[in-house]
């Protein structure tokens, strides 16, 4: 079978994204896209990875060529020119995903168990939702959930779930140093606030919890 | 091993059985209220047992209130694409 190509040469995320996910919703796994952005590179391998094809990245003149093929789930390689600061965004019809902002160890004022309960909840209903938020981002309490001797196992859990299913999770290095935790951490990826920041200006939208 | 729900008609029994739970220390987690299992609280807990009879145990060790609670065996459903079903166990006592 001959491998579909599509020409997503100047066209900006998500039109890339949304052009692959239809060949592959179809059933196409021989499929290469052409793009010309950082961008397009990373969100194409992560709904490849996610559809547990194997992808390819390969540099072509003026940009990328990412392959898609049938394989094991979690196979993709990038090149080395991408940089990892990149925005890992995933992009949907109608803009580049969303982000989930947890500031605060627990959900609202008032009752503090109550609070911590009701964000057990919430990230528990993320994990369970296909649609999951592009990135996941920690700050100040929000990080003791998942770091340290305070941290909410179940919370843990839910987020290592996220992960898996492709959300990014960021965790504010700096807040993580300040309740002595930095060693603690049980998910996600020590940041900063300018990648935090970064993924709330690109999401589509943000949610504070 | 077999997930048991228990739901409540209070949050505040939720949480003192979320409470218990911890005491016990016996693994369990803080989940919304499925949609298919009718009950005032929102709030409902999620935790594995053996067995009907160790879920029953577990629900009595914790003291929880039986008036003011239900619990539900988790079964996936024959049908595709309808998530899991929740047979009753216990209902609430009057």
């Amino acid at each position: 079978m001959d491998t579909k190509i599509i020409d997503a040469f100047g066209m900006q995320c998500p039109k890339p994204l949304v052009l692959a996910k239809k060949e592959l919703d179809a059933g196409c796994n021989d499929l290469a896209v052409q793009v010309d952005n950082e961008t397009a590179v990373k969100n194409l391998t992560r709904l490849g990875t996610r559809k547990g094809m194997t992808v390819a990245v390969d540099v072509i003149e003026g940009g990328w060529l990412v392959s898609f093929g049938e394989g094991a789930a979690g196979q993709s390689q990038e090149p080395l020119s991408v940089p990892s600061s990149t925005a890992g965004q995933v992009c949907g019809s109608y803009g580049c995903g969303y982000a989930v902002f947890v500031n605060h160890d627990c959900v609202g004022d008032g009752d503090r168990q109550l609070g911590r309960n009701l964000m057990k909840m919430a990230l528990y209903t993320l994990s369970e939702a296909d649609d999951v938020p592009a990135s996941l981002l920690f700050m100040n309490s929000g990080v003791t959930l998942i770091a340290g001797p305070g941290l909410e196992q179940q919370c843990v859990d839910n987020v290592k779930a996220l992960e898996r299913k492709g959300t990014e999770v960021l965790v504010c290095g700096t807040c993580l140093n300040f309740y002595g935790i930095e060693e603690g951490l049980q998910v996600g990826e020590v940041s900063n606030m300018y990648d935090i920041l970064s993924r709330m200006q690109e999401a589509s939208k943000v949610i504070t919890l | 091993m077999p997930n048991y729900v228990a739901a409540f008609d209070s949050t505040h029994v939720a949480m003192q059985a979320d409470a218990a739970f911890r005491g016990l220390e016996r693994q369990h987690s803080i989940i919304p209220t499925p949609r298919r299992i009718s009950a005032s609280c929102g709030m409902a807990l999620r935790f594995e047992a053996k067995c009907n009879d160790e879920a029953y145990r577990l629900f009595y060790e914790a003291g929880i209130d039986p008036t003011d609670s239900h619990l539900y065996c988790e079964v996936a459903s024959d049908q595709a694409g309808e998530g899991m079903r929740y047979i009753l166990i216990r209902g609430k006592s009057s």
